[in-house]
Formats: C-alpha cells, structure tokens, sequence
C-alpha cells in the first residue's frame, strides 16, 4: 500500500514539474490598444573583440547571458567572471545560448584587449563574446539592462558594482537575472536557463 | 632527505604567511573602502551628464561641467587600471607592498574628493536650472 502511494506521489511530483510556469518577463510594461509592450533591450551596435560590428540581430536567434564589466575592475568583476565562467562550461556545447560581456570602460578595453581577456579566459569568442563602442552608448546599455533587474529588486548602487547578470530570450525580453557575486544565485539562474531553454524546444 | 622536506615546509609557511601579513591587509582593505564607496558615483556621473545635456540651452558653464565630470570619472578608470598592476607586486617584500598601499589609499582618496565634488557642483547647477 504505501509503496503505490510512494509511486503515486513520485509521478505526481514528475507531472508538477512539467507544467512548470513559463519564466516571467522581467521590467515594467505597458497595456497600449490592450496589447501588453514589455521592457526589451533597445537598438545597439558595438564592436567585438574582432573588431566586427555587432547589433542586435546577431544575436536574435539564441539566448544569451549578459553582464557589464572592465578588465582593470579590482573587487567585483573577477568574483562574476568565475560565476561567468561557470556558465561558460555549463552551456559550452548547447548552441543555443551565448553570452555576451559588455565593457564599460572602452578607453582601456580595445577590441585587442578584449580579445587577450578571451584568449586568458579560454574561451570560445563564438560563444562568448565581448564588446566595446562608445562610451556613453555602453553606459546607456547598462541603465537598460538593469533598470528592469533594480525594479524588480530594488537593489542599490551602481550599475558597475551591481554584478549583475542577465538572461535574455530571443525576443530582447529579460527574463531572469542574478547577483553575479552570489554563487547560489547563479545556481538558480542556471536552473532558470535550462527552464527557457525547454520552453523553447517546446515551442 | 628530511631535512630537505622541512625546510621547503617551512618555507611554504612563510610565502604564506607573507602573503597575509596584517598591515598589508589592512592597507589593501582600506583602498578597497575609498574605492567600493565613491565607485558606484560612475553611474551618478553617467546621468549627470545626460541632465546637463537634456537643458533646453547648455551655457559654458554646463560644457565645463560635462568635462569636469568626465575627467572625474576617467581618474577614476585610470586609477583602477593601475592599481591592477598590483599584484605584479605581490612577490616584493610587505615594506614595498606597504609603501605601494600608502601612496594607492592618497591617490584613490583624491580620486574620491574629486568626483564628489564635481557631483556636488554639477547637482547645484542644476537645481539652479530648475
């Protein structure tokens, strides 16, 4: 008797987890003409370690994990880079996610020094890349980026220090982030992407 | 043998005990403290700017103020990268490394007075705006 009850609540507990709620879209939105417009990562064009412009539809038909950094930062940037790279190596052969570091201190970080941060790391610059431009047009990415991410969590502080690191779905909708210096975050947030990635292959 | 085996114990104990020597703790801990407390004043800086260029009318003294405050934050870039040259040092004995922190705590301390103040001063220009 109790091992059937034993199985039931496995199968029970199985068939919970496959109807598991969709990833919320993060930021704030707008009912325009009863249509819901979401908070999406606007128009961008950089430059990669390549020296290739990038824009936004390179990246449109995958997901990726965005973060904000510069390769002289001394106290946060190297605890999220670690958690990066653990990304890195989660994902490195699932061709359907990348990420995506943005510089903000473009002075220093030239495409030819992103692409010696790269060849440190050991990385793969198909699947991780890095970008530079103008300054105040990186700065400006960041505020979007995390705007959506300090109005969920009303966290303080500066885009630079906050670490961040954010999930985007194909349609430049944010759809979970994390603190980039907290190891059990990052956690989650690998769960959160394996989640999209199977809404994705459900679709 | 043993001998051998003791010493390159001892000395291991020692790297790492130089490695953590209190006041170079110290020192380094309290460049971090200048530095985790004026760095987030970047992003303050960054929209600073875009309220002074969002002025229907930008006087010379709104121009000199965006200078100001991107000179501010470059100190701030500049200082950062390098401090990064840091740990090229961190094989010199604790007297370098001391000397090194003293002179990074007054530098990075000038970088903060600096930023502050052009924040203050673009933040009164801007209330005289309103």
């Amino acid at each position: 008797m109790y091992k059937s009850l034993f199985y039931f609540l496995i199968i029970f507990l199985f068939a919970c987890g496959s109807t598991e709620k969709p990833l919320p879209i993060i930021g704030h939105y707008d009912i325009v003409e009863g249509d819901t417009i979401y908070h999406s990562i606007p128009d961008f064009k950089f430059i990669n370690q390549d020296s290739q412009v990038v824009v936004n539809n390179d990246l449109a038909d995958q997901l990726y994990v965005a973060d904000f950094f510069f390769t002289s930062c001394p106290s946060i940037c190297p605890i999220v880079k670690k958690q990066m790279l653990r990304i890195y190596k989660e994902f490195e052969d699932n061709d359907k996610i990348r990420l995506v570091s943005h510089t903000i201190d473009p002075k220093r970080d030239t495409p030819e020094r992103l692409k010696r941060y790269a060849a440190e790391l050991n990385v793969d610059t198909d699947k991780w890349i890095f970008l530079t431009g103008d300054k105040d047009s990186l700065l400006e990415m960041a505020n979007e980026y995390f705007v959506a991410a300090l109005e969920d969590s009303e966290a303080p502080g500066g885009f630079d220090h906050s670490g961040k690191i954010l999930l985007v779905d194909t349609k430049r909708h944010i759809r979970s982030f994390a603190d980039g210096t907290e190891a059990d975050e990052v956690t989650r947030l690998l769960g959160d992407i394996n989640n999209l990635l199977k809404e994705y292959e459900n679709k | 043998m043993r001998l051998i085996l003791f010493l390159f114990i001892v000395g291991l104990i020692q790297c790492k005990s130089d490695q953590t020597n209190p006041e170079v703790d110290k020192l380094y801990k309290e460049v971090m403290i200048v530095h985790d407390e004026v760095m987030p004043e970047t992003a303050t800086i960054h929209n600073l700017k875009k309220s002074i260029k969002a002025l229907s009318e930008i006087d010379s003294f709104g121009l000199a103020l965006i200078l100001e405050l991107d000179a501010a934050d470059e100190d701030m870039m500049g200082w950062m990268a390098d401090f990064s040259k840091y740990k090229e040092i961190t094989d010199s004995s604790d007297s370098v490394k001391i000397e090194y922190l003293k002179t990074e705590i007054e530098k990075i301390s000038d970088v903060s007075k600096g930023m502050k103040s052009s924040i203050a001063r673009t933040k009164k220009y801007l209330a005289s705006k309103q």
